[in-house]
């Protein structure tokens, strides 16, 4: 077992109630280019339309509700290492950040948030004229 | 490689209750560690949860990001492994401010209290939540099992 050991979820809680929906932080990489910072936050479980993306007083909030699983009528369970219910996790975004133009795209379980860079923010080619 | 009885008594429910503090979207390069890594590290991946019934064992993990193509499920006799990898390469010019969500390769290996039958074992992945349906043999199924509360 090597690099790909860390689960995806917050704080341990022992002897939790069985089926009790919670709220879970997911993962996340947060990547910068010279346009844009990207967010990626694994957030399984979820589908697209149930994931909220929105900001508040320069507050990105991700939350992605997540339906109880099926496990059938007389089920027994043997292993529970992880808990599920919804994700949510929020972000302060500086003022490099425009916040108008946020993508969001979901797809087998990760989210992504593109956040282009406010103009000043962007690199800029400054030409340098010859005298 | 971790070896784990799936029917061993242990069986303790590990969620995490979200702490409603806010990040910072620039982490200043990892000055605050993030949670898991203190709290978690020894954790397998994996994490696993699994369930029976009267016919089957059913296994599911959570492994957004991945493909059907990324994964391998091997039953050797009781003992079943999965493994894969998850290898993103993000553009060289991009700069991480925080990286927590695994990468690379895993393989975690259980011992099953109970016959397979081989033949039948399904598995599906749909928004990353991979789902493991191991049908008893039917030999298995017949016997009377005693069920533990967990």
């Amino acid at each position: 077992m090597t690099a790909c050991c860390q689960t995806t979820n917050g704080q341990t809680t022992e002897n939790a109630p069985a089926r009790e929906a919670r709220t879970y932080r997911p993962a996340v990489d947060v990547l910068e280019t010279a346009d844009n910072l990207t967010l990626v936050a694994d957030v399984p479980g979820a589908r697209a339309e149930s994931i909220d993306v929105r900001v508040e007083e320069g507050i990105l909030t991700i939350r992605a509700e997540v339906p109880q699983r099926d496990t059938g009528a007389n089920a027994q369970w043997r292993l529970r290492e992880y808990g599920v219910g919804a994700w949510e996790r929020s972000f302060r975004l500086g003022d490099d950040v425009d916040s108008s133009r946020i993508d969001a795209a979901y797809r087998d379980g990760v989210l992504t948030l593109t956040l282009p860079k406010a103009e000043h923010a962007r690199p800029r080619k400054i030409e340098v004229r010859s005298n | 490689m971790l070896t784990r009885r799936v029917f061993s008594p242990v069986a303790v429910a590990r969620p995490f209750p979200i702490d409603r503090e806010i990040d910072r979207l620039f982490s200043g390069f990892f000055a605050d560690a993030p949670a898991w890594f203190s709290q978690r590290g020894a954790a397998a991946f994996p994490a696993l949860n699994a369930w029976e019934d009267d016919q089957a064992l059913h296994i599911e993990a959570e492994l957004p990001g991945f493909a059907m193509s990324d994964i391998e499920i091997t039953l050797n006799g009781r003992e079943l492994t999965i493994a894969g990898a998850r290898n993103e390469t993000p553009a060289q010019s991009a700069t991480f401010h925080r990286r927590e969500r695994p990468q690379g390769r895993f393989s975690r290996t259980l011992t099953l209290n109970t016959d397979i039958d081989a033949d039948k074992v399904g598995a599906t992945l749909e928004q990353g939540v991979l789902r493991i349906t191991l049908p008893k043999a039917e030999a298995a199924r017949a016997r009377k099992i005693e069920v533990r509360a967990a």
